[in-house]
């Protein structure tokens, strides 16, 4: 027996060990380096990696950028939340990003990078991303890895099911992860029960330059909706939403929400409710819709209605699909046909079947009841099957306790994530039958497989998300970066490659191929360009200009001196420095920071212009300096403000 | 000397022509600034008529890092010679012209001495301009320092502190030295024919 054993171990040694020499070989993604030091998630310096992968920022409200297979940080990009080290969310240019109907807010909790598709294919575009707590949606620029676009989403709490995205990327989707009530107003929260809440769909147009509009928001049955997943090929005039707690509990939830054998897949076909645009009720709904033109300030519009029907005035818009237990992840296959739901708190991953989906709508018997005027349809009328656990084999259970996401490989593979059981199910897509299970350490949540929503996933590589990291790295007082893991899938079964921690808590990621973004990135700002109110273009420009009580500076940054050469002001003055870097060379950015302001480091990109609000409140000379080492002369960068009584 | 040129030839006379004309359109020289932490190197491109650099901003950011050192500004306008090369190779190309309906072999050799002192000139100037370039420095720029050579290179490459500046003959140069060729060619032949007589 142990001599099976380690015949095993050996002979999966054996498999790393060819895997690594084939990806060494065969270098990953035409030479780029990759060597058999760690199974081929070695990167040799010099060389790039093969995928970028978006992580979202979780509790830290940003995304961040790692690249796989090696699993090094490239980037964290603010989006939610602000970040000293950059200034954003504190500089003029970045605070409107921020606005919200509750006022400046300068935190979220970020989920769901998703990227924008073209034909079911990512296109390389923008990537967006939801706020969970105070409801808004963000689109990031994919030239600039920057945040360029927050709308946020009324009649609405907790934006989980967010930012999913259809085939062509007309619509974003938000949704409630909390009921409330709808308009928000002073009611005793046991009437949750009573049906006083609801929660809402919401529809997010993107015009061709991504710009976000809310078309519609559905009003449907207070349960609280949890993640989405859009249809594609067959299936794109849809999207799914899963839901739990439709026992409508309004406390200890962890028990009272968790009664249901079967709880909801809400089907929303939006090209219907499209068509109810014209019936919809123009509502309250006061919501912010802020944009950072390219090298400008940000630009903060207020909006005060949208426009809202409820689903049962719009009939054949919304469907409800019975899944066990408190489903999690909804995820469609790259045919459109398959829209698998996780049951949460079950051992069975549920596989509902598009086709006998558009059957079971048009067919009276298949309708097991409705909940205020939403169709109910029965379990099996749009069920395909269900995954079941595979029998032991060769020592392992494959199990799948507590599945909550899946996602699509390019070889007609499902990988669904196990948060209880701690791995990775492979099965296949037409039999359902499980292939195999991957490790994770520990606590699963989300995984991602490059392109692994699209029509045609690019594959090769999965990662699990982890929720705890415990006896995996060294330890660091009680709490720990979030791990991840990454397999190589390219062959038949699964190859663990690779491990490396995350920034804050990402939930989902995604990844895509480098060929998609690297050429295209942006390695400055053209001073050309730059239409910034308070640019200053060139060196002989810099001056200081009295308004009153309010001073602008205008400074220049290149290398490697400041102008003007002094800055002189009155005690009780408001001095505005509006920082133009000059330096027109990539990775060359200034830092800016003055002696006790509360606003932080000023980082300015090559070409860009970034302005700060100081008070001048004490009578003295203070230096100002570049914060970020530019050159053999960085620490020369510097000058003085003086405040005069 | 006084005799006419085959008919063959006055055609590659003409021929010259265009090809010259080309010459307006395309860099001369190329001087590419590499170094450990120039990945993408800075280039600098000679025209007839101007300097440019490889991608927009180049010359600017070359000029951004000399004054380091102490080097003069690289600026096309205070350049008299981009001013007056585009006349000189119009007169060459003009003379060709002229060699095609007055096509006598004298006429051939005195333009390929024109092509031979445009470009030994050519050569010359931009040496003393590189010269100038290198040793007219500002001593108090603040890494400027008596013991480097800050002189650019004419031809092939030179550590200059942390920079390895290339410099090379580019497409322009190349056409010339084939109209040069052409040229030779001519007078090579026609000098047979008339050793034949």
């Amino acid at each position: 027996m142990r001599n099976l054993k380690n015949n095993i171990r050996f002979s999966g040694l054996l498999i790393v060990f060819t895997a690594s020499l084939f990806t060494s070989f065969c270098g990953l993604g035409g030479g780029n380096g990759a060597s058999s030091k760690s199974g081929g998630a070695w990167i040799t310096p010099r060389y790039m990696d093969e995928v970028y992968a978006f992580m979202s920022g979780g509790y830290s409200g940003q995304v961040s950028i790692n690249g796989i297979p090696s699993g090094r940080i490239i980037k964290q990009i603010p989006v939610f939340s602000v970040f000293p080290e950059n200034g954003y969310g504190f500089d003029e240019e970045t605070k409107g990003l921020l606005m919200t109907s509750q006022g400046f807010l300068p935190w979220d909790d970020s989920h769901h990078p998703v990227l924008s598709l073209t034909n079911g294919m990512q296109d390389g575009r923008w990537l967006f991303i939801n706020a969970n707590n105070t409801p808004r949606i963000a689109r990031i620029d994919l030239d600039w890895f920057e945040t360029k676009e927050i709308i946020e989403i009324p009649n609405s709490a907790g934006n989980h099911g967010s930012p999913y995205i259809t085939e062509n990327s007309d619509y974003v989707f938000a949704a409630t992860r909390f009921s409330v009530p709808i308009p928000q107003r002073d009611i005793p929260i046991e009437s949750m029960s009573k049906g006083e809440f609801n929660g809402t769909i919401t529809m997010v147009k993107l015009d061709k330059d991504g710009h976000m509009s809310i078309d519609l928001q559905v009003r449907v049955p207070a349960f609280h909706y949890d993640k989405s997943g859009c249809g594609k090929a067959v299936s794109k005039d849809w999207c799914f939403f899963t839901s739990y707690n439709t026992e409508q509990a309004w406390k200890m939830m962890e028990a009272e929400a968790s009664q249901n054998d079967k709880d909801y897949i809400l089907a929303f076909n939006w090209k219907v409710a499209q068509g109810c645009i014209s019936k919809a009720k123009t509502v309250p709904g006061v919501h912010y819709r802020n944009y950072h033109p390219e090298n400008q300030p940000a630009i903060s519009e207020k909006r005060t209605t949208v426009k809202m029907i409820d689903a049962k005035d719009c009939p054949g818009s919304v469907y409800y699909l019975p899944t066990p237990k408190s489903p999690h992840g909804v995820d469609v296959s790259p045919d459109g046909e398959l829209i698998v739901g996780s049951g949460k708190l079950s051992a069975q991953i549920a596989v509902h079947s598009f086709s006998k989906l558009q059957k079971a709508i048009n067919d009276k018997g298949a309708i097991e009841k409705t909940i205020d005027g939403v169709p109910v349809l029965k379990y099996e009328a749009t069920l395909y099957g269900e995954v079941q656990k595979k029998e032991k084999e060769a020592g392992k259970d494959y199990l799948c306790l507590g599945p909550l996401h899946t996602e699509f490989d390019n070889k007609g593979r499902a990988y669904t994530s196990c948060f209880l059981s701690n791995n990775i199910m492979v099965w296949d897509r037409k039999t359902l039958d499980v292939i195999e299970g991957l490790q994770t350490w520990y606590n699963i949540g989300h995984l991602s497989v490059v392109g692994g929503n699209t029509v045609k996933p690019y594959g090769k590589y999965v990662i699990g998300l982890d929720k705890q990291a415990k006896d995996r790295m060294l330890p660091v007082g009680p709490e720990l970066h979030h791990l991840v893991q990454l397999y190589d899938i390219s062959g038949d079964k699964g190859v663990f490659l690779n491990e490396f921690p995350t920034i804050g808590e990402p939930h989902y990621a995604q990844m895509a191929p480098a060929e998609l973004l690297a050429k295209k990135s942006k390695k400055f700002y053209n001073l050309k360009d730059n239409k910034h109110p308070h640019a200053t273009l060139t060196e002989d420009k810099a001056r200081v200009e009295r308004k009153g009580k309010e001073v602008h500076a205008y400074v220049t940054a290149t290398l490697t001196h400041f102008k003007p050469d002094k800055i002189e002001v009155k005690k009780g003055d408001t001095v505005y420095f509006h920082v133009t870097n000059l330096t027109q060379e990539y990775d060359m950015p200034h830092g800016f920071a003055v002696y006790g302001a509360e606003f932080p480091n000023l980082l300015v990109m090559p070409g860009q212009t970034k302005s700060a609000m100081w008070k001048a409140d004490n009578v003295g000379v203070y230096p100002f300096y570049c914060t970020d080492f530019c050159s053999a002369l960085h620490q020369e960068m510097q000058n003085y403000i003086r405040v005069s009584p | 000397m006084n005799e006419n040129i085959l008919q063959k030839h006055k055609y590659f006379v003409l021929l010259s022509v265009p090809i010259m004309i080309s010459v307006y359109f395309v860099p001369l020289w190329i001087i590419i600034m590499g170094g450990v932490q120039f990945p993408d190197p800075l280039e600098m491109l000679l025209y007839v008529y101007d300097i440019v650099g490889g991608e927009e901003w180049n010359i600017y950011t070359i000029n951004d890092f000399n004054h380091y050192v102490g080097m003069g500004k690289i600026n096309a306008e205070a350049m008299p010679e981009l001013k007056y090369m585009p006349w000189i190779l119009g007169y060459i190309i003009l003379f060709s012209v002229i060699t095609f309906f007055h096509s006598k072999v004298y006429m051939v050799l005195i333009q390929l001495a024109h092509l031979t002192l445009a470009g030994l000139a050519g050569m010359v100037d931009f040496y003393l301009w590189l010269y100038k370039y290198g040793k007219n420095m500002d001593t108090t720029a603040p890494l400027y320092n008596k013991v480097f050579d800050y002189q650019p290179p004419l031809f092939a490459c030179k550590q200059i502190m942390n920079v390895r500046p290339c410099s090379w003959p580019h497409i322009g140069t190349f056409i010339m030295l084939g109209v040069a060729g052409i040229f030779i060619y001519i007078a090579y032949k026609e000098r047979e024919l008339h050793l034949k007589k």
